[in-house]
């Protein structure tokens, strides 16, 4: 098989796995119980020191997560049942904290740190690079000598 | 009597580092002539107080000997043997004990590696006599094993519950010792090259292995802590981002990114001084991880003043830092490299790529675990950093990671053509994309968990590629050529071994995190119910006494269909020094999933369990990948005198 066949085949196989991909992906929705086991994975079970209301085998965490299915169930929308959690236990309750306020450095810090880092990178390239490919007439000397021809 | 013996033991290991100081220091500078000879006595006693004080406290342990502090605190008579051992390392005093212990081995080993001359061995020595006098001053002061108590108590309290509860606590933390410990010796070589201003490889050469071995150790460390995590706690999770683990997982990822980096260097010439700044970075957090776990501070900021260790803790590690990268900073321009990179589309790229995202995720690891205690501390508030926060930082920097370690083994040195890393990979990107379809029609709908299956895919199928194409064009049989693939080149094969369990461990945490399913169930004796295709019988619920605890459990019967799978007893242990009772979850482990059975309550009268039933897929993957990523790290060390012996041959 030559090389060409090769790379179609391979494009074929490639993009019409992708196709399969987004094609389910685009076509799915999340579930309610998606939305109350993605509220309470947020939401820190408040007598433990760092585990979330999803993941606490505490008996208060479970009557929570009934809690949050209640109101799911009911209309609230996340933003209401998170104000809801914050107005009863204050923001130590949110496993994430809030992009603003004094939290806001944690989510400007790592952006900083990258955008450095890349700049740091960057900066480690030659100026001029000083390797270059061969010319098709050095290719060729190379590849006579290798074959042990004169060239 | 005991008490005074591990006093001993401590106050000769203390000397002898005071010594191996001087005397390092001496040899150093007078250019480490017979170093050996000098350094003998202060190694010898050295390791020898360190066996007697380690000894004396686990000879206390072993006899009740409640006449001591600590013992009375971490140990009761009807705790097992088991438990009893692993005492000594169940509390700060004694676990700082085998942290000087584990020291004062590395300093014997380096020491039996001593050449003639050598200034730059005499004084890394010099330099890990001085962590070890800071290790044995603790003991000898603020974080005392042997303090006695004027009234003895009949019976110890007994050590905190959820450290007696699974033989993996034994085991767990020497691991995590004997790596946090072993990043020592690169720090004191780099330290000791940075203080000759010595800029050969020759730092890098001799420390590889200790640097690989205590990269081993981390990483089984961490994955039989997530294990022992999933094994007790109770609701099937392995890994939560909390200050304790991160604390484990942070010299980890400096130390991956230096093993990456040396191999530039030896490759390349390049990235000296950026390895020394990987290095001391890297004990500087093993420090801090020591600070983190041990001092209380993240309970409460306020509350790591209470005792003296904390304080000395936190002075150490800014001596760490000040002096590192003070020295650093005032002779790294001796020990840095030349050459640049020739392209970003390289080996070295890939390499240098790697780097800085390890170096991204540890900052924004440390950034998280640090930062609520920072606030409160400045400001007083409390805020919690939790999962969502780290898995939203974590998350993207991990999955161009492991895109990198899918493409960076088959992109050449120097400057790669696109055409060679096209033909390279084009096999390995369509085996990824049917694989990536198939798990998507098998129900797999977050599209990280997708990008996280593909990647892994990608990686092993490109090493697969690799390895196949490397023995096709060795001389001699086929399976004979793939079988010696090791003895070539050790080294990056142990590293493909490696990147091949990360590769299981990255698939296994997308398919359990997307197809795990929990339910509570509630029944009488006698009932079932159906749970997942499976169907859950409870027989009878049973309760024993044992010498440090009561148990109570209930037995069930798991069938899939007519065929019965496992009996599972599922526990909740009630011990006497703590109210809350430690559960014991029952595990089924299948090749497809594991059924995860979680005791909540008996009630005692009428029988009727409830407990959690949880399926987790494809969990025996993780368990495997990661011991894969250890088993790597251990053939990439075996590397060298391999291929010595085969040329002496």
């Amino acid at each position: 098989m030559s090389d060409r066949a090769r790379t179609w085949i391979a494009a074929a196989v490639i993009g019409a796995s992708l196709a399969t991909i987004v094609g389910v992906l685009a076509t799915d929705d999340p579930s309610p119980g998606d939305r109350v086991d993605a509220l309470a994975s947020k939401l820190r079970c408040p007598v433990c020191d760092a585990e979330s209301i999803a993941d606490s085998p505490t008996d208060l965490a479970r009557d929570l997560q009934d809690l949050i299915a209640e109101q799911v169930a009911d209309g609230w929308s996340d933003r209401d049942i998170i104000d809801f959690f914050i107005a009863t236990y204050g923001e130590r309750v949110l496993l994430d904290p809030p992009a603003g306020g004094r939290t806001a450095f944690l989510w400007i810090a790592p952006l900083v740190a990258l955008a450095i880092g890349t700049a740091i990178v960057l900066g480690r390239r030659r100026r001029n690079p000083s390797t270059r490919h061969l010319t098709p007439e050095e290719r060729r000397r190379v590849e006579a000598t290798l074959r042990g021809d004169d060239p | 009597m005991i008490a005074l013996i591990g006093q001993a033991g401590v106050l000769v290991a203390l000397v002898s580092a005071v010594a191996l100081v001087v005397l390092g220091v001496r040899s150093f500078l007078s250019g480490g002539e017979q170093a050996a000879d000098q350094l003998r006595f202060p190694i010898w006693g050295l390791i020898g107080g360190a066996l007697i004080a380690m000894g004396a406290l686990e000879l206390a342990l072993l006899t009740d000997d409640f006449s001591i502090g600590y013992v009375a605190r971490n140990h009761a008579r009807g705790t097992p043997l088991l438990f009893t051992i692993a005492a000594a390392w169940a509390a700060l005093e004694g676990s700082i004990v085998l942290w000087g212990l584990v020291l004062a081995g590395y300093a014997t080993w380096v020491f039996r590696r001593l050449r003639d001359p050598d200034p730059i061995g005499a004084a890394a020595l010099a330099v890990i006599g001085a962590v070890a006098i800071f290790f044995f001053g603790l003991m000898a002061t603020a974080a005392n094993p042997f303090t006695t108590l004027a009234v003895v108590p009949a019976d110890g309290f007994g050590a905190n519950p959820l450290l007696q509860n699974h033989f993996l606590m034994a085991i767990h933390p020497p691991m995590l010792y004997l790596g946090y410990v072993g990043m020592t010796v690169p720090f004191a070589f780099a330290i000791a090259a940075l203080a000759a201003g010595d800029g050969s490889t020759a730092w890098l050469e001799r420390t590889r292995r200790w640097a690989l071995i205590a990269w081993s150790f981390l990483t089984l460390g961490i994955v039989l802590g997530a294990w022992w995590s999933y094994e007790v706690l109770g609701w099937g999770g392995y890994w939560a981002w909390d200050p304790v683990e991160n604390a484990s997982f942070l010299p980890w990822l400096t130390a991956t990114a230096f093993i990456h980096s040396a191999v530039v260097q030896r490759r390349r010439g390049m990235l000296q001084a950026w390895n020394v700044a990987l290095v001391i970075g890297t004990f500087a957090l093993t420090i801090l991880g020591t600070f983190l776990t041990r001092s209380g501070v993240v309970a409460s900021v306020h509350s790591f003043t209470q005792s003296a260790v904390g304080p000395a803790l936190l002075g150490f590690l800014l001596v760490i830092l000040i002096g590192g990268f003070g020295l650093f900073a005032a002779r790294g321009h001796l020990v840095a490299s030349t050459p640049r990179l020739d392209s970003l589309a390289s080996r070295e790229g890939v390499f240098l790529l790697n780097n800085l995202l390890l170096a991204l995720f540890a900052f924004v690891v440390l950034l998280g675990t640090i930062y609520p205690l920072i606030l409160e501390a400045v400001t007083g508030d409390r805020v919690s950093v939790g999962p969502p926060w780290f898995d939203r930082a974590a998350i993207p920097i991990g999955l161009v990671l492991i895109f990198a370690m899918g493409i960076g083994p088959i992109t050449p040195y120097r400057a790669a053509r696109l055409d060679v890393v096209w033909d390279r990979l084009r096999g390995p990107l369509q085996f990824t994309a049917v694989t990536a379809a198939v798990v998507v029609l098998l129900g797999m709908r977050s599209v990280t968990a997708l990008l996280t299956v593909g990647f892994g895919t990608l990686i092993i199928s490109a090493i697969a590629r690799n390895a196949h194409v490397t023995a096709r064009a060795r001389p001699g049989g086929y399976l004979q050529s793939l079988a010696s693939l090791f003895r070539s080149d050790p080294g990056f094969w142990g590293g493909m071994t490696a990147h091949t369990g990360v590769a299981l461990v990255v698939v296994a945490i997308a398919f359990s995190a997307s197809f795990d399913t929990r339910t509570e169930i509630t029944l009488s004796p006698g009932e079932s119910a159906a749970f997942d295709g499976y169907t859950i019988t409870y027989v009878q619920p049973f309760a024993r006494q044992e010498s440090n605890r009561t148990v109570i459990g209930a037995e069930f019967i798991l069938y899939r269909g007519d065929s019965r799978r496992a009996t599972l007893r599922p526990r909740l242990n009630q011990y006497d020094n703590q109210v809350q009772a430690i559960p014991t979850p029952a595990v089924h482990t299948g090749l497809r999933e594991d059924v995860y059975l979680s005791l909540v309550r008996i009630e005692p009268e009428s029988q009727i369990v409830t407990i959690d039933a949880m399926r987790f897929p494809l969990m025996w993957m993780l368990w495997l990948g990661g011991l894969i990523v250890v088993g790597g790290g251990a053939l990439s060390f075996g590397a060298k005198k391999r291929t010595r012996e085969t040329v002496s041959v």
